[in-house]
């Protein structure tokens, strides 16, 4: 399963490495794609993947890392 | 309890510390981490003694090193960042070309004559884009496209939210000072040497923000500018970065705008004088302001919207800009002061000079005042003989109508026709004059 997130915050190579390492503590999460320029996230994992629990782990890391809502 | 301090380099921001302390606690026998980027280090703490060997291990599989940072370079050895200033510097010129073609820099406001709201207006928005543009909007532009390369995580909104509070501050400064002025009359006048030392100061600030934009200087990137901390807290300006912008700060940097001596701004100031009231001073200021308002929200609205590779090329054309608005306040601002220019004083610049003619023991000479400046605006006169200086003025909108004459501390707002002033030299030498922002120069040279 594939499941895209816009997170606004993202703007750098650091954002990016950062959310890929808070998504290492998902064994669910098969791999982690983000784009700097577009600020999306691409994760592709197994079903039953606690999406609102990533999301929680992300946004504790700051204000900056706020995930849109919408996506 | 052991607490250790490991030097950090590569760092750049938020997300930088944070990677660093998820990697640096899962080394066992780290308790806590504490990273800042601006002090490139980590303050760890730790049960027994700290593995050094894991935790060079653990910075450097996260992207960074261990170590001192390096003196950054005075030039930058990034060949691609000359490509960009080349290509800004390309776009600054075709801007500068176009400017000229349409008439820009030589701008007044002939047909608006009057002090009405309307024509403040009028005139408010020819300054926005022009001289106000040069000195004002460098100012804005240098120091919001720094805020913005230095901040791209911040949203369009939050970057141009500032703007607006620098432009509410600047029109309700210019309505009660302008009322003030109607008012009180010219007790807010400061001298042309104070103005032209004001000037310079800014320009300085400009021309360290715009070297600063253009990346060239990685060197430079290490001055910040900070006001000395009584003057800070009273402007609501914390020395902390996190509070190193509020709207408080803002709107006061808006409301100081009142006393950048801008071309335009003088001549509304001496209108509001002659208003006479506070209400009539105060609008008309007011309404200068807020037509000035469309040029600098111009400015800072690009500001906020460029990102990615635009945003490379559009911080250099803007450093340039702002460095080339800078070298032009500097000029004028020395011009101001009435010193001797250094760049002239080898006589590489023979101005052509007009001789008087004499008339009953009076020396009389006759100049023309335009949007273009004087002309002629070289003079030749005699010591000790009276000069009676006939200044036909036939643009009273532009900025050349305020006429500043340092060697009399004379400051004058020339109305339409003729205007006298006379003087007796009573030593030789060059005696200079320009109007009062120092665009337009010219000079008496006074022999035996």
């Amino acid at each position: 399963m594939i499941t895209i997130l816009t997170i606004p915050g993202i703007h750098c190579d650091a954002c990016a490495t950062l959310i890929k390492d808070v998504s290492t503590d998902f064994p669910e999460i098969q791999s982690v794609a983000v784009d700097t320029t577009s600020k999306r996230v691409t994760l592709e994992h197994a079903d039953g993947f606690p999406k609102e629990r990533w999301i929680d782990a992300i946004e504790e890391l700051g204000d900056t890392y706020k995930v849109d809502p919408i996506s | 309890m052991d607490r250790t301090i490991i030097p950090i380099r590569n760092m750049h921001c938020k997300s930088c510390e944070l990677l660093i302390e998820r990697a640096l606690l899962r080394i066992p026998g780290i308790k806590s981490a504490n990273v800042n980027f601006h002090r490139s280090e980590a303050v760890i703490h730790s049960h027994g003694t700290l593995d050094l060997e894991r935790v060079r291990q653990a910075v450097e599989e996260a992207g960074y090193e261990v170590g001192e940072s390096e003196k950054r370079l005075w030039l930058t050895r990034d060949s691609n960042e000359y490509g960009y200033l080349a290509i800004g510097g390309l776009l600054l010129l075709a801007l500068y070309i176009l400017a000229s073609r349409s008439g820009l820099l030589q701008l007044s406001m002939a047909s608006a004559a009057g002090t009405d709201i309307v024509s403040a207006i009028l005139i408010g928005l020819t300054a926005g884009i022009s001289t106000c543009m040069a000195l004002v909007g460098g100012l804005v532009l240098g120091v919001s496209a720094r805020h913005a390369e230095k901040h791209p995580e911040a949203s369009v909104l939050q970057k141009f939210r500032p703007h607006i509070f620098f432009n509410v501050g600047r029109i309700g400064a210019f309505f009660i000072l302008g009322g003030l002025l109607g008012t009180l009359g010219g007790f807010l006048s400061p001298s042309a040497g104070v103005l032209g030392i004001l000037t310079m100061l800014v320009a300085a600030v400009m021309l360290l923000l715009g070297m600063q934009l253009t990346e060239i200087f990685p060197r430079l990137n290490s001055y910040k500018l900070t006001l000395p901390s009584a003057l800070s807290r009273a402007l609501g300006i914390s020395q902390h970065h996190t509070k190193e912008y509020s709207h408080r700060s803002a709107m006061t940097l808006g409301a100081l705008t009142f006393f950048l001596p801008c071309g335009f701004t003088q001549l509304m100031q001496m209108n509001a004088i002659a208003s006479g009231g506070f209400l009539p001073g105060g609008i008309i200021m007011a309404a200068f302001a807020i037509g000035t308002a469309p040029g600098l929200l111009g400015i800072g609205g690009l500001t906020s919207i460029v990102h990615g590779l635009g945003a490379k090329i559009f911080f250099k054309t803007a450093g340039l800009l702002v460095v080339a608005f800078a070298i032009f306040n500097l000029t004028n601002g020395y011009r101001m002061t009435g010193w001797e220019p250094f760049w002239e004083m080898q006589g590489n610049r023979v101005p052509t000079q007009t001789t008087s003619t004499v008339e009953e023991g009076v020396q009389i000479v006759r100049m023309l005042q335009t949007a273009r400046g004087y002309e002629p605006n070289a003079f030749v006169v005699k010591r000790g003989v009276p000069v009676r200086w006939i200044v036909n003025a036939t643009d009273p909108n532009s900025c050349a109508a305020s006429i500043n004459f340092p060697a009399f501390s004379l400051s004058k707002y020339l109305s339409p026709g003729e205007n006298i002033i006379e003087f007796t030299p009573l030593q030789t030498g060059t005696l200079r004059f320009s109007c009062s922002m120092g665009m337009y120069p010219g000079s008496f040279t006074v022999i035996d």
